[in-house]
């Protein structure tokens, strides 16, 4: 019956069609996403372009963009580019900076900054850009803290102060750039999800993989108006019911996986398959309680764009948030995404799509004994 | 012609019979989600916490310096409004990582402080559980700013030292280590004053609220394509040859069965608007601006933000509607059908920027995005909000609407012509 069901799907070519898209999309995808690129784009540009400190800042921020697409161009460029919306920001470094950093380290009056920072609005991205901006800055402002510091010392000691050459000396053989963070996993199996342009490719497909539950519930729907069970005992129909949403997914759910491993967001094949497999169940369950809640083609019709809208703003896709925690506990995306890198999820997973056979059994037969009482009356 | 209109006529009937179910549908989901929204709102309006990212700190934090240091972070500085620092065992870390009720958190090794102090930097795990996207990339950086910015306040404090005990300043040197604990730590709390920030007023800019705005307004309309599936998607194909023979030709039979539709997604998106102006109006929500330089209260007042969104926003909702008709066309079956509209829309919706803003995608991504029909209407719908509306991208939305249109004519005349 199975075997009949799916080639009676594969029959139409649009389905196979869709089915070779979804790897070639995501493909095509990944292949863009290596192109350069950044969260907020940002333009350097300083006043004095041959400011020593200006320079080198530039240099080190460029090394390392994180973040940001950074980018350096003259003062004229920058603005231009900021007009026409190109750039988020455009950071100015002053001139005469070394004269600006000591007076911040001396906290002199009239003092206005080491940069002018233009920007279309303050958005969080900005924000954190500023904070790396900083600490490049706070190399030459630290050397200056300990300088005006030790100069102090020293007078309060009645010492003269030290040539800045022996001074320089010292306080390069202190540097280091080891950093003082180690990133862990707290599931080392799960790959890291580096490219925050392919990182929301799961949660889209697991959204395709559940838009296709709700179809296959959708086309069992428009059987049963067109009479297509008519003929069929009830407990074959039951079997239907739930082969007509499991194929569709584990269809599509198989070209995902492929897709997921195209894109290079795989972890192995092994957890993949579990992890694909628990989610059908839990977007299977999802799909047959819907489909008994709401026992009409077009109700569920209306319902589909809501349930992938609200799953596309609560689930983990693009953003994890904390908002509306007990709507996103009911959405099976939430579970999958979840137990991507986090096992405990995965038993969380099992639990609610117990909970949620047991609410369908609960209505099925709840309405088919009513049904039947009321046939006997 | 009458047949025509009588053919119109009966589309109308059939998508407006589902509208009082899609109505309320619609509303009972907006009423649920509103509620929902509003108790989550007022619960965190109420306990003034407004913090984003929790990050638990595991291991001895009763030294001094490093209390003093956490104690800054999360009262003085311009971060205590993003961060919210906890004090937690690892078990407990472990467990509200893996419940998600944390972002993340970090192991403290035995003796830190100690080992910052004799320069021997013992390593911080930062312990996600790594599915971060944005997120764990934030944090990578911020990472690296405290491992520089710690570096080069290491680097000062043992040169100062170095030099003063080279000096014979050594008994006198612990408090003016402190005091330049102080000074380091106080410079690093004021650094805002550092930059000279000028956020620019663009005459034909949308702010992030407006930008968003359009991104939700074009990816719920696209998604709606979804709800009429059942009416798009019907099993009596051989009616359309019926029609066809009886002398209501493909063009016909297409125009009425979008107008329908179109008339049906105007009904839902004059609903949907109405509904939130009156939401907004008697809960005196104060909303962001739309567009830079120019205030919300200013649409709100006169009524111009519902005339903006429904007469001006026609053309893209016009161009939707005709590129789901021709998807629809163009597949066989509801199955099919939904799936071909999700993929279609979603992967453009994408690239054009409906869920990250565009500005995130690589330059070239962004130049084909702006070609593409969500692309333009997203550039339409943009300028309509910044009150400079660009005749250009209007046009170009006008086109692809014909020519969505002009292909679903021909799917439907060579779907009847040869019984599919």
């Amino acid at each position: 019956m199975a075997m009949l069901y799916a080639k009676r799907i594969l029959l139409k070519p649009s389905f196979v069609i869709l089915l070779l898209m979804v790897p070639l999309l995501v493909f095509a995808l990944s292949l863009m996403a290596k192109e350069e690129s950044g969260i907020t784009r940002i333009e350097l540009c300083a006043y004095d372009s041959s400011d020593e400190i200006a320079i080198e800042a530039v240099d080190m921020l460029l090394e390392n963009s994180g973040l940001g697409d950074l980018h350096y161009s003259s003062v004229e460029e920058a603005f231009e580019l900021l007009e026409n919306g190109s750039v988020d920001s455009v950071w100015v470094l002053k001139d005469s900076l070394e004269s600006r950093i000591m007076d911040f380290c001396y906290n002199r009056t009239g003092f206005d900054g080491l940069v002018d920072i233009y920007e279309k609005e303050d958005t969080i991205p900005l924000k954190i850009a500023r904070e790396k901006l900083f600490a490049v800055l706070y190399k030459w402002i630290s050397y200056d803290l300990s300088y005006v510091q030790l100069e102090s010392v020293l007078s309060q000691n009645g010492i003269e102060m030290v040539l800045e050459d022996q001074f320089d000396t010292v306080y390069r053989s202190y540097k280091s750039d080891e950093s003082l963070f180690v990133h862990n996993y707290l599931n080392a199996a799960s790959a890291k999800e580096d490219d925050y342009l392919l990182t929301p490719m799961r949660g889209m497909l697991a959204l395709l993989i559940l838009l296709a539950g709700l179809c296959g519930t959708l086309y069992h729907k428009q059987d049963k108006e067109n009479g297509v069970f008519d003929g069929t005992v009830f407990s074959k129909r039951i079997i239907i019911g739930i082969m007509s949403q499991l194929i569709p997914m584990i269809m599509v759910g198989i070209v995902c996986v492929l897709a997921l491993f195209l894109s290079g967001n795989g972890t192995s094949l092994f957890r993949e398959i579990l992890l694909l497999a628990i989610y059908i169940l839990e977007a299977g369950a999802f799909c047959l309680v819907l489909g008994e809640v709401f026992d009409d083609l077009n109700k569920i019709t209306v319902i589909t764009p809501f349930i992938i809208l609200i799953s596309f703003v609560l689930c983990p896709i693009f953003f994890r948030t904390n908002y509306l925690k007990a709507v996103q506990w009911v959405l099976p995306t939430t579970y999958y995404l979840r137990s991507v890198h986090n096992n405990h999820f995965l038993n969380n997973g099992i639990l609610y799509t117990v909970v949620l056979i047991m609410i369908f059994g609960f209505i099925y037969f709840g309405k088919h004994y009513l049904k039947a009482s009321n046939h006997k009356i | 012609m009458n047949k025509t209109k009588v053919y119109f006529t009966i589309q109308l009937k059939r998508f407006f019979r589902e509208l009082p179910a899609i109505l309320c549908i619609t509303l009972c989901l907006l009423l649920c989600i509103g509620a929902l929204a509003a108790a989550s709102i007022h619960s965190r309006q109420k306990s003034d916490d407004y913090i984003r990212v929790k990050i638990a700190i595991v291991g001895n934090t009763s030294d001094s310096y490093l209390g003093i240091g956490i104690s800054a972070l999360s009262n003085l500085d311009t971060s205590k409004y993003e961060v919210e620092l906890l004090d937690l065992s690892l078990d407990e870390a472990k467990d509200s990582l893996q419940k998600g009720d944390i972002s993340m958190y970090l192991v403290l090794p035995e003796n830190f402080i100690d080992g910052i102090s004799t320069g021997s930097n013992p390593k911080v795990q930062m312990v996600t559980d790594g599915a971060n996207g944005i997120g764990g990339l934030a944090a990578d950086e911020i990472a690296w700013t405290i491992s520089y910015v710690l570096n080069e306040s290491q680097t000062a404090i043992y040169t100062l030292q170095n030099i003063a005990y080279s000096n014979g300043i050594q008994d006198a040197y612990g408090p003016v280590a402190d005091n330049f604990f102080l000074v380091q730590m106080k410079k690093i709390l004021s650094r805002e004053s550092v930059y000279d920030i000028h956020e620019m007023g663009i005459d034909d800019g949308v702010t992030l609220a407006g930008y968003y705005f359009c991104s939700i307004f074009l990816l719920f309309i696209m998604l709606w394509g979804i709800t009429c599936s059942g009416i798009f998607c019907s099993k009596k194909e051989e009616l359309k040859t019926i029609l066809y023979s009886k002398g209501i030709k493909s063009i016909n039979q297409t125009i009425c069965e979008l107008g329908a539709y179109f008339l049906l997604m105007f009904g839902i998106v004059m609903f949907l608007i109405l509904l939130g102006v009156l939401f907004i109006s008697i809960l005196q929500i104060e909303l962001p601006s739309f567009a830079i330089n120019e205030s919300m209260d200013i649409w709100m007042s006169d009524g111009e933000f519902v005339i903006n969104i429904l007469v001006k926003f026609l053309p893209a909702m016009l161009m939707i509607a005709c590129f789901q008709q021709a998807l629809y066309e163009i597949t066989d079956g509801i199955l099919a059908g939904v799936l071909t509209q999700f993929m279609c829309f979603i992967s453009l919706g994408y690239i054009c920027g409906c869920f990250y803003p565009s500005s995130y995608f690589p330059i070239a991504v962004q130049k084909i995005a702006n070609i593409t029909p969500i692309g333009m209407a997203k550039i339409y719908c943009e300028s309509v909000l910044s009150y400079n509306i660009n005749f250009a991208s209007l046009f170009i939305v006008i086109a692809y609407s014909a020519v969505f249109l002009t292909f679903s004519i021909l799917i439907r005349n060579y779907k009847i012509k040869n019984g599919k």
